[in-house]
């Protein structure tokens, strides 16, 4: 263990801990819009910048990437030259983003003026180049479907070769981690589409009422999964038929036995099941 | 070959060598660096070959294929022994009269001699030339004596002396000592004191430890790393061994960027060579160090020599650049996360002389804090353009004037950029600063990894910061938001600047954006790229204000603020502009002065490069 000092409190962190979670753990808000308890650090965004005192030694870092090392050093987590480097950031992201809200409410709280700023795009663009998107892909879903391309201002996210990639399930777990709402997933015909990967996929269709319920390549994939883990294959049902039967079974009509409705695999246990357009954050 | 077993083994292999073959000290020596085989080096060399063949002396004078000189411009370039009789601009048209004259007479061929610009005398010498009178080419004057694909030549001047002396008899922290004691800071652009970071290399717990030779380059008119890797690539090899015998290192990777086909050929070469003499590999020199040495070619985008970068580059994760944010160093985690020690290749090739030498003797060399000689790539608006090696704490009015030759044409001296891109541009007024790193940082600019480009009045400030700022803008990665957009609205509003529309906030507004660059991006990438926009706001503000306040470009650059016209007294109506305007802009009969059309010109500014008479008026 070390012991450092982040805005003038002791705190007791193993060493390798980043400044943000070591001031997390005190309670110190900072702000991150690249950032992800589930993945890597990656320090693109440059909202979270703190100042650090090395023994003397002062520099701007970014708290979310920053390792903590060694006892004795010293954090502050919003001198002036913070907090002007990180309302530079976030209206340099403007600058690229204007019409994204998460940037509108963070210029609004931070009072950001942003009427100097030059346009450098034209104005559509919703994407900041977090990476939040290209790290749950590889990272979780382990997938690599869309990876950064071209570097400076061309630089973006893409499928390889910027078309359509079967190695994208339609998890959409990209979209639901954008904090931009940059990744729109719809639903047309029944079949599934991401326009920003190119991705339009066959969705496997619900055994009772026949809607389209999940992607049936990532249907496939989750069921190998589950049988690796023992968890028996199950009927598909949509969301809706599923309580429907679940209702049925509470109040005891005659159903064929089912495993309980939770087992199923979803495509975040935690979370509420498709409706995928709901993933969709921002606008 | 017989693999060599003892540092007793390697004197004697170089006695051998000595004692071979040619007449005493006779040779031609033919450059073919990059820029002289470029300019028809090899078809000299060719018939040098062929000639001397034909007359079947008694006792053979050696041709010998040498790296660059530094005089590229000059190339080809020949240099005859004994005499050090030094020709250039030389076609195998010469060759047999310096054949008959020169090695044959002892006598110099006039036409073919170096005339200085600034005296208009020929120079026999090349060490009298003044382009090479005030350098001190610690490292780069091998290049001139060998044959860079010759392990012997290398040898037979002395090469692998200083590693056998330091496997023979100094343990890894002697040699360490020896460097710190130096006072070599790292010559690939952030000047980290060498020694301490080996000492802090060889400290750091984790095996295999790795060593990378940093050749990737990326600043645009830098080309001393390919030079000595290219002419003498096994001052480079020998200066790795001994940095991986230092930190204890097991394997290494010269890391070559893919446009230097002939560094890449000469090295690969070389470290056949030096495997075959046991001088890599197991056991080196009998002394129970093993250490291997590859070589690995990079990307080409600017920022992949950055460390984080090139580390990420060589394990092959990305296919784009992705510098990693530090801590953790390379030195503690680096290579596939293990200790890796990373060093230029104008570092690594002032170890061998260092370890030989003794550091105290380098550190004698230099300032209080800038040891020993730096090589730059002088170019821009200087008569002799090149490769110079000089003495750290020289002035820049000495390595411009003196070395350099000053600024052609009558024309003044404007500024001076160091340090590349990513570096600053000084006025007249530094012209007596030191080259010294801290002496440079304070004024606003870097010594980087050697680039210094000379501008002339001619030059407008503004265009330049534009100029330098849009590379590195092209070259950002574009993984952290400062660098990306910070540098795409610095160029926004430097285009307002110089298009006519700027207003006078944006000068504030380009030192904030700078500021907020250089504190929060995420590598020295986009902490640098500022420079030049921070240095010409700081010395030629009010070439700003002009552009901004009358609309006006003094220098006459800035294409939307100047119209072009002619002068009628001054023109002969020789009507040379009017054959080069390369859209007809220019007009009118025979013998009178030609009418120029504005709304054809585009500003392109040939006539007025074109025109004898300085007729041409920018306004
Ligand atoms: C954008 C950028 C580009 C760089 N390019 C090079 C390069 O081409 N060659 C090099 O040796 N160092 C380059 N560096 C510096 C390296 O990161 C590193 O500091 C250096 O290789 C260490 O070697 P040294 O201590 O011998 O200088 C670059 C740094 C940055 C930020
Ligand atoms: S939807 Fe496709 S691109 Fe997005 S995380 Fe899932 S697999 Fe990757
Ligand atoms: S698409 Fe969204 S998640 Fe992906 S990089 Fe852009 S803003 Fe971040
Ligand atoms: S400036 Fe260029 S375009 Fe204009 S007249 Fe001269 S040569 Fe022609
Ligand atoms: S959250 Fe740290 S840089 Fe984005
Ligand atoms: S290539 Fe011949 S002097 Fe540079």
């Amino acid at each position: 263990m070390i012991e450092v000092k982040i805005d003038g409190q002791r705190v007791a962190v193993a060493a390798g801990t980043t400044i943000l979670a070591a001031a997390r753990r005190l309670g110190l808000e900072i702000p991150t819009l690249c950032h992800h308890e589930a993945l890597e650090p990656f320090g693109a965004c440059r909202l979270c910048l703190v100042a650090l005192d090395e023994g003397g030694r002062q520099s701007i870092v970014a708290a979310c990437n920053y390792p903590l090392e060694r006892s004795g050093l010293s954090v502050e987590t919003g001198t002036p030259a913070v907090w002007q480097a990180r309302k530079m950031s976030l209206k340099l992201l403007l600058a690229r983003c204007p019409g994204v809200k998460v940037l509108q409410d963070l210029a609004r709280q931070w009072r950001v003026d942003t009427a100097d700023l030059l346009l450098t795009g034209d104005g559509e663009e919703e994407c900041i180049l977090c990476g939040l998107c290209v790290r749950v892909c590889r990272e979780v879903i382990g997938k690599n479907a869309i990876s950064f391309v071209y570097r400076g201002a061309e630089r973006k996210v893409s499928t390889p070769f910027d078309a359509e990639t079967d190695l994208c399930l339609g998890c959409a777990a990209c979209a639901y981690l954008c904090p931009t709402g940059a990744i729109k997933v719809r639903e047309e015909a029944g079949r599934l589409l991401i326009d920003r990967w190119h991705s339009d996929l066959e969705q496997a269709l619900c055994s009772e009422c026949g809607r389209p319920v999940v992607p049936a390549e990532l249907l496939v994939q989750m069921r190998e999964k589950a049988a690796e883990e023992g968890v028996p294959g199950e009927e598909l049902l949509c969301l809706r038929c599923r309580r429907m039967r679940a209702a049925a079974a509470a109040t005891a009509l005659p159903v064929p036995q089912y495993g309980p409705a939770d087992s199923f695999p979803a495509r975040r246990s935690s979370r509420e099941e498709p409706d995928v357009n709901q993933a969709r954050k921002g606008k | 070959m017989k693999t060599l077993k003892s540092a007793e083994e390697l004197e004697v292999r170089r006695e051998q060598i000595a004692g071979a073959g040619h007449r005493e000290g006779a040779s031609v020596a033919v450059c073919c660096g990059t820029g002289c085989s470029a300019s028809g080096a090899r078809e000299v060399v060719a018939a040098f070959e062929e000639q001397l063949l034909q007359r079947e002396l008694e006792v053979p004078v050696l041709t010998r294929i040498t790296g660059c000189h530094g005089f590229c411009e000059q190339g080809p370039l020949v240099v005859v022994e004994p005499g050090n009789i030094f020709y250039c601009r030389v076609e195998p048209e010469d060759v047999p009269e310096i054949i008959e004259r020169t090695v044959l007479g002892a006598e110099a061929v006039e036409r073919l001699l170096y005339v200085d610009p600034v005296s208009g005398e020929p120079v026999q010498q090349e060490a009298e030339v003044p382009f090479y009178r005030g350098q001190k080419r610690l490292t780069l004057g091998w290049n001139g004596q060998i044959s860079p694909h010759r392990i012997e030549d290398y040898v037979g001047v002395g090469g692998y002396r200083a590693l056998a002396g330091a496997l023979g008899s100094l343990s890894p922290e002697q040699v360490i000592a020896n460097i710190k004691e130096s006072g070599l800071r790292g010559r690939g652009g952030g000047g980290f004191p060498a020694g301490r970071k080996w000492e802090l290399c060889r400290r750091a717990t984790g095996e295999p430890k790795y060593l990378i030779c940093n050749a990737d380059e990326g600043d645009p008119g830098c080309f001393q790393d390919r030079s000595l890797l290219e002419g003498n690539p096994h001052l480079v090899i020998e200066g790795a061994i001994i940095a991986a015998y230092a930190v204890g290192a097991a394997k290494g990777f010269i890391y070559v960027r893919n446009e230097y086909p002939l560094a890449v050929e000469h090295a690969g070469i070389a470290l056949v060579q030096a495997r075959e003499w046991g001088l890599l590999g197991e056991d080196i020199l009998g002394s129970g160090f093993d250490f291997e040495l590859q070589l690995t070619r990079g990307g080409g985008a600017f920022v992949c020599g950055e460390e984080t970068a090139l580390i990420s580059s060589i394990e092959g994760l990305s296919g784009e650049p992705n510098p990693r944010p530090r801590p953790p160093y390379p030195v503690e985690k680096g290579l596939w996360g293990k200790p890796t020690l990373i060093n230029n290749v104008k570092t690594l090739a002032a170890v061998p002389l260092i370890t030989e030498r003794g550091g105290a003797w380098y550190g004698q060399i230099g300032t209080a804090a800038s040891k020993g000689t730096m090589i730059f790539s002088l170019t821009g608006k200087v008569n002799n353009t090149g490769l110079v090696e000089v003495p750290m704490g020289m002035t820049l009015q000495q390595l411009i004037y003196e070395i350099g030759g000053g600024i052609p044409g009558g024309k003044e001296f404007k500024a001076v950029q160091t340090g590349g891109p990513a570096g600053g541009c000084l006025p007249a007024s530094k012209l007596d600063l030191p080259l010294d790193y801290e002496k440079l940082t304070e004024a606003g600019s870097i010594m980087g990894s050697g680039g210094m480009i000379v501008m002339d009045e001619r030059t407008c400030m503004v265009d330049v910061a534009r100029y330098f700022l849009s590379f590195t803008v092209d070259e950002s990665c574009g993984k952290c938001t400062p660098c990306r957009e910070g540098g795409r609205q610095m160029m926004a509003y430097l285009d307002e600047i110089t298009a006519g529309r700027g207003k006078p906030e944006y000068l504030e507004r380009l030192r904030e954006l700078a500021a907020a660059m250089q504190a929060g991006s995420l590598c020295a990438l986009g902490r640098l790229a500022p420079n030049p926009v921070l240095t010409t706001l700081r010395y030629f503000e009010d070439e700003y204000r002009v552009h901004i306040e009358e609309r006006r470009c003094p220098a006459g650059v800035c294409k939307e603020l100047i119209t072009y016209s002619i002068d009628e007294e001054a023109c002969t109506a020789c009507r040379r502009c009017n054959r080069h305007c390369p859209t007809g802009a220019i007009s009118g009969p025979k013998k009178e002065v030609p009418r120029l059309d504005p709304e054809l010109c585009i500003r392109c500014g040939i006539c007025r490069d074109v025109c004898r008479f300085d007729a041409i008026v920018v306004q």
